[in-house]
C-alpha cells in the first residue's frame, strides 16, 4: 500500500490528477473516521465527520509539504490524530458531561422486565463511560477501537505511530486506571 | 509501577478465540491467584458489555458529496482571496512608499515603521485571511507552483 500511496500522492503532485486525490479519500476515509472518533468517543460521530473532511481538506490544500521522510498513511493519521485532539479540547471546554452524550449513543435498551436491573444497568453504563471520557491520552484512543470497532492491535499500532507492544501496554494501562477510577467512584457511591 | 502480568493477553485471546476445556480451567486458575489479571479481566468484561450496546460509528452516506462540496468552495474562496490580496499588497506598497517620501522623518523612525508596517500589511492580510479562508503561506504558495493551481487549469 505504502508505494502505491506514494504512486498517487506523486500523482496528484506532479499532474493535479484530482482522480489521484479521490483515490486517497476513498482508501483512508473509513481509517480517518474511526481514529477521529476514537479520540472523541461515543456520541460524537457527526463531530467525527466534520474532522475527517477537515483532515482530507488540510491534505488537500497542504499534500505539497508532505515531506515524505514517513509513510503517507502516518503523515494523515499524525493531521487526523492532532485535529481530534484539539476538537476534543473544545468539546470539554463546551459540553462538560460528554458521559450523558455518549449514553444518549447507545441502542434503546429492549424493554426489561425489571425497571431497577433498568436503573442499575444505566448507572453502571454512565459511570464506565464518564470514567472512559476522563481517561487522559493515549489510553483512550488505544480502548475505544480496541472494544468499540473491534480494531485489531496492527490498526491501532498505525493510528498511534507506535509499536504493537505499546499498544498492548496503553490498553493495560488504560483498564488499570478505569478499574481504579471505577473502584473509588463504587467506594464514594 | 504497572505490574504486567504476561499472561494475560495470551489467555484473552484464547478466551475469545474459543479455547480448550483444559485452558479455559488453566485461565481460571490463573485468575484465581493473580489479582493483576483478575482486575485486567473484570475490566475487559465491563468495556466488552457496555461497547456491544453501543452502535459501531459508521461514516454517513452524503460524505463524499459534502467533502466535494466543502473542497470547491475552499478553492473558490482561496483563489479569490490571495488575487485580492495580492492587489491589495500592491496598493498598500504604492502608499507606504508615498507616506515615506512626504512625511518627512516621523516615519523613518525603526518602531513607528514597524507599526506602519503591521498596519498596512500584517493585519489586513490576516484579517482578510480570516474572511477568505487563506494563511499567509497559502498566499505565498498561490505564486509558486501550487497543485491546487493546476487542477484548476
Amino acid at each position: 500500500m505504502g508505494s502505491d500511496d506514494a504512486a498517487l500522492v506523486e500523482g496528484f503532485l506532479s499532474r493535479g490528477a484530482e482522480d489521484c486525490f479521490k483515490r486517497l479519500v476513498d482508501r483512508y476515509k473509513e481509517r480517518v473516521f474511526r481514529l477521529a472518533v476514537s479520540v472523541m468517543g461515543p456520541g460524537f460521530s457527526a463531530e467525527a465527520e466534520d474532522i475527517t473532511q477537515e483532515v482530507f481538506i488540510q491534505v488537500f490544500r497542504k499534500l505539497s509539504t508532505f515531506r515524505r521522510d514517513s509513510s503517507f498513511a502516518t503523515w494523515l493519521y499524525r493531521i487526523a490524530y492532532n485535529k481530534a485532539l484539539e476538537r476534543k479540547r473544545k468539546a470539554r471546554f463546551r459540553i462538560p458531561h460528554q458521559g450523558e452524550r455518549a449514553l444518549s449513543a447507545m441502542a434503546a435498551p429492549a424493554e426489561q422486565s425489571d425497571p431497577v436491573e433498568a436503573t442499575v444497568n444505566e448507572q453502571r453504563n454512565r459511570a464506565v463511560l464518564e470514567s472512559l471520557d476522563a481517561l487522559e491520552e493515549p489510553y483512550r484512543t488505544a480502548i475505544h477501537p480496541y472494544y468499540w470497532m473491534k480494531c485489531p492491535i496492527s490498526e491501532i499500532t498505525e493510528y498511534l505511530g507506535t509499536r504493537p507492544g505499546t499498544v498492548k501496554s496503553y490498553l493495560h494501562r488504560g483498564r488499570k486506571r478505569l478499574a481504579r477510577t471505577l473502584q473509588e467512584e463504587q467506594d464514594n457511591g | 509501577m504497572d505490574e504486567i502480568c504476561e499472561s494475560f493477553d495470551r489467555f484473552r485471546t484464547s478466551r475469545h478465540g474459543g479455547c480448550t476445556e483444559g485452558e479455559r480451567r488453566h485461565f481460571e486458575e490463573h485468575l484465581a491467584n493473580c489479582p493483576a489479571c483478575h482486575e485486567q479481566w473484570t475490566v475487559d468484561r465491563i468495556l466488552g458489555n457496555l461497547f456491544s450496546e453501543i452502535p459501531q460509528p459508521v461514516l454517513s452516506p452524503a460524505f463524499d458529496g459534502e467533502l466535494r462540496r466543502r473542497l470547491s468552495e475552499g478553492r473558490r474562496m482561496r483563489h479569490g482571496g490571495p488575487f485580492l490580496m495580492q492587489v491589495y499588497w500592491l496598493a498598500a506598497c504604492v502608499v507606504s512608499l508615498l507616506i515615506f517620501v512626504f512625511s518627512g522623518e516621523q516615519y523613518t523612525r525603526s518602531g513607528t515603521t514597524l507599526l506602519l508596517l503591521l498596519l498596512c500589511f500584517v493585519v489586513p492580510t490576516l484579517l482578510l485571511g480570516k474572511v477568505f479562508r487563506f494563511s499567509l503561506f497559502d498566499l505565498i504558495l498561490s505564486t509558486m507552483n501550487h497543485p491546487e493551481k493546476r487542477v484548476d487549469s
